[in-house]
């Protein structure tokens, strides 16, 4: 192994892997000027996500570290909002219950109606469901964490740039390279538990999910980490040279792509 | 050949049945009204039926000019066909697409199978929302997508015997006649096969293969190859997502070299679109813009799309595999390259592999084994296949029969079937139908009113077929039979003996006093918003009031 091999495979390398991924986003230097402490939780969770995933064991400390950002993200949660709706769609629930025909099922002589219009349009359940699946769209969508939601910019919201999208395709890579039956509390701490708590949360539109970087980032830097062992698979050390100098400098292009579309 | 297995006869029949209910009940009344395009493309079906030219008199064209652009012919040939039977009505203009979305859930069904997925999928298919609304309006897009469809099972057929390459060339050479965004789409299929397949295809033993199909290819697309340097083959370039990256790239232009900041700004407005294919959000939480109340396909099938996608990735070295991630990143290419987000006109060929994932995790579903008994294990999916089958129906019947009819006629061109027949009763009178915000109306018109297609071509300016595919300008104005399709001028038309037809913007209660028009004519939609409004003029009174001072008004007045 000559040393250009080595430095490839140099623990430092891996270090400097994660803190570009962890540091090379516009969001979490916004999470560091909105919480100092909250931004410094939550680049430990995304550390020990990795941890966690590498050894598959769920760490105790990443348990304490989401209680934290749990408590953390309470601002703006509204559980009993969940069925409530805006004058709007008042409007349109009223306008909705008169459109239904009668749905009835007739069984020899007994003839059992059906209150389909309530059941479907005014129900605690139905509006629940519908609110739910609203939410859920909110946040599960990459758009919204690698575009600053392009192109479905939300009417009145400032839609702020969280990663580059540069990230995608690794974070992809990262999230379905997860051996997901090993990993499943972690990946159930990680990603499903804060996404059940945006979702069922009812926060405002215009609220940080932060609670979600450290498991996007974890999977950015496991992508990046495969990404690396492809080039590593090279035996021309100028390729591998080559192509992790032009992944760094396009990496850092989209970052002030993102820097300077958020300027203006 | 297989036999084909008792089971398979029951779940068939079955898809057959869900198949003529979902596409063909009340295919005449839902969607409410009559879409432009499907007016469009039915006239110029009926036009060609009688008399071998389209409305501009052009004999058989290769594209059809419609409103300042060119569709694509397959739809409007194969119109020909239902229209001969039952006439022109909006049931045989829907037909050829509710057919196409109904012949497609079998061929899904055959494409399933020879990807060995469980073919449970193809009975979700059948009721998946965007499928089932595209099938049901009477324009290109259903047929374009099962073509495609077809042609793209095909291909799959080819990767293992390489035969079918010639068939699927010629298929899906074909689906570029149908649908204008498959024009670039089957060339990156194709390309993507070549790349994902490549060591198959110029394997010694297929050359011949692929000679025979490289030539059906160059032969089918002749007319194309004819049509290439004429704007009628890319009429629309406006559509394109060019104004976006320009905008983006000027806030770029300060700090980085032009050529830079327009390739940043390219990249991310082109994967920002592509993204937006697969986001969860767009494909099953979102409601579709055409339909109210229900996302592009069912919340639930979210779960089995991430699971179909994991398997992909996982399998990823399986031809199966290798066939979907083709179709998934050569599919949404065309469309991302246009500026609207998700228009499912463009994209329909992205729904497939989002399909096949959709299925895949399906099918992984339902191969856990939760109970040790195989008897109650069936029992449990069969029981809750059945429960979701019915819970999706149910918000389907809810956003399409109930709120679409209702919410959505406005957008679907409701209310021309009333007018028609007023103007019909009214043979004497004239009519000037005021353009200015009605969605191209003398279509709508000439096809309820089913103006004899000479008639209609003797109408219009013959030098547009004459430069036929050279684009000439369109002029929105028409005038046929007792019909004038402009813009009203108030000067002139209040003292013309006639009556003037509108949308609620188009003549105040004010004007209607002032200048003595009598309200003849009211269409509302379904939700009570007035649509039309006619208005009969009384020139006499309108004279008389104002001392003959209009030249108009004169009795030697030529108007």
């Amino acid at each position: 192994m000559n040393f250009r091999e080595k430095t490839f495979k140099a623990p430092a390398v891996k270090y400097f892997l994660f803190l570009l991924v962890v540091f090379g986003n516009l969001w979490i230097w916004r999470i560091f000027t909105l919480n100092f402490i909250v931004g410094t939780i939550v680049i430990l969770s995304t550390y020990l996500i990795l941890v966690s995933l590498k050894n598959s064991k769920l760490n105790k400390l990443l348990i304490i570290c989401y209680l934290v950002l749990f408590l953390f993200s309470l601002k703006g949660f509204n559980l009993t909002n969940i069925t409530k709706l805006d004058k709007q769609q008042e409007v349109l629930q009223i306008q909705r219950l008169k459109l239904y025909p009668p749905v009835k099922i007739t069984i020899g002589t007994r003839t059992i109606w059906i209150p389909a219009a309530h059941w479907l349009e005014e129900r605690p359940e139905t509006l629940a469901f519908f609110r739910l699946q609203h939410n859920l769209g909110e946040v599960l969508d990459p758009n919204l964490y690698f575009f600053a939601n392009h192109p479905n910019e939300r009417v009145g919201i400032t839609e702020l740039e969280k990663f580059p999208y540069i990230l995608l395709p690794l974070f992809l890579i990262g999230f379905f390279g997860i051996n997901f039956r090993k990993n499943l509390n972690i990946i159930a701490l990680g990603f499903v538990l804060p996404l059940i708590f945006l979702v069922v949360g009812n926060f405002p539109p215009n609220i940080e999910p932060f609670i979600i970087f450290p498991f996007i980032a974890a999977c950015g830097v496991l992508g990046v980490e495969y990404a690396k062992s492809l080039v590593l698979k090279n035996k021309n050390s100028g390729v591998k040279i080559a192509t992790t100098l032009v992944f760094i400098l396009l990496y850092f292009l989209v970052v002030i792509q993102n820097f300077l579309s958020t300027k203006s | 050949m297989q036999k084909i297995s008792f089971k398979q006869i029951i779940f068939l029949s079955l898809l057959l049945i869900i198949g003529i209910f979902i596409f063909f009940y009340k295919l005449n009344v839902i969607p409410p009204g009559f879409y432009v395009d499907e007016a469009l493309e039915g006239y110029s079906a009926y036009s060609i039926l009688e008399t071998g030219r389209d409305e501009y008199g052009k004999a058989f064209p290769l594209v059809f000019r419609m409103y300042g652009s060119y569709n694509p012919p397959l739809f409007i040939y194969l119109a020909t066909l239902p229209i001969k039977i039952w006439g022109l009505t909006i049931f045989s203009v829907r037909f050829v697409s509710a057919f196409s979305g109904f012949v497609l859930i079998f061929i899904i069904y055959a494409f399933l199978k020879s990807l060995r997925i469980s073919t449970l999928g193809s009975l979700f298919f059948a009721i998946t929302p965007v499928v089932v609304f595209r099938g049901r309006v009477g324009d290109e897009i259903s047929l374009a997508f099962t073509v495609f469809s077809l042609g793209s099972f095909l291909l799959w057929l080819s990767v293992k015997k390489p035969k079918w390459f010639i068939p699927a060339s010629f298929v899906l050479s074909l689906s570029t006649y149908a649908a204008y965004s498959q024009r670039f789409t089957v060339p990156f299929v194709l390309f993507f096969y070549f790349l994902f397949f490549r060591k198959q295809l110029l394997a010694k033993a297929n050359r011949r293969n692929l000679f025979y199909a490289i030539v059906v290819l160059i032969f089918t697309q002749l007319p194309h190859l004819y049509l290439l340097f004429t704007p009628s083959f890319l009429p629309k370039g406006g559509e394109t997502g060019f104004s976006n990256i320009i905008m983006q790239s000027v806030k770029l232009r300060d700090f980085l070299p032009a050529f830079l900041a327009t390739s940043l700004s390219f990249v991310r407005e082109f994967a920002s679109q592509f993204v937006n294919y697969f986001s969860p959000r767009s494909l099953f939480l979102v409601d579709y813009y055409d339909l109210p109340g229900i996302p592009r396909f069912y919340q639930w099938m979210l779960i089995p799309y991430l699971i179909g996608i994991y398997i992909v990735w996982r399998q990823r070295v399986s031809d199966r595999s290798k066939y979907i991630l083709l179709l998934a990143l050569s599919s949404p290419i065309t469309a991302s390259l246009t500026k609207d987000p998700f228009p499912v006109h463009r994209a329909m060929p992205v729904l497939l592999p989002i399909f096949f994932f959709i299925a895949l995790g399906l099918d992984k579903i339902v191969s856990v084994k939760l109970f040790s008994s195989r008897f109650i294990n069936r029992g449990f999916y069969i029981i809750l296949t059945t429960v979701i089958f019915f819970f999706s129906l149910i918000l389907f019947w809810r956003s399409y029969f109930v709120l679409f009819p209702i919410e959505k006629a406005k957008y679907f061109a409701y209310g021309y079937v009333e007018l028609t027949e007023f103007i019909r009763s009214n043979p004497d009178s004239h009519f000037v139908v005021d353009r200015a915000r009605l969605p191209i109306p003398y279509i709508e018109l000439a096809f309820f009113l089913k103006i004899p297609p000479e008639e209609f071509q003797n109408s219009v300016d013959a030098t547009i077929r004459e430069n036929y595919y050279d684009n000439p300008p369109f002029d929105q104005n028409f005038k046929f039979a007792n019909i004038e399709t402009r813009s009203i001028v108030w000067e002139k038309d209040i003292y013309r003996n006639q009556v003037l037809v509108g949308d609620n913007l188009a003549i105040s209660t004010q004007q209607a006093e002032e200048h003595f028009l009598t309200k003849v004519i009211e269409i509302k939609d379904p939700l009570g918003e007035v649509i039309f409004l006619g208005y009969k003029t009384n020139p006499a009174q309108k004279c008389r009031a104002t001392r003959n001072i209009s030249p108009l008004c004169k009795p030697a007045s030529t108007f």
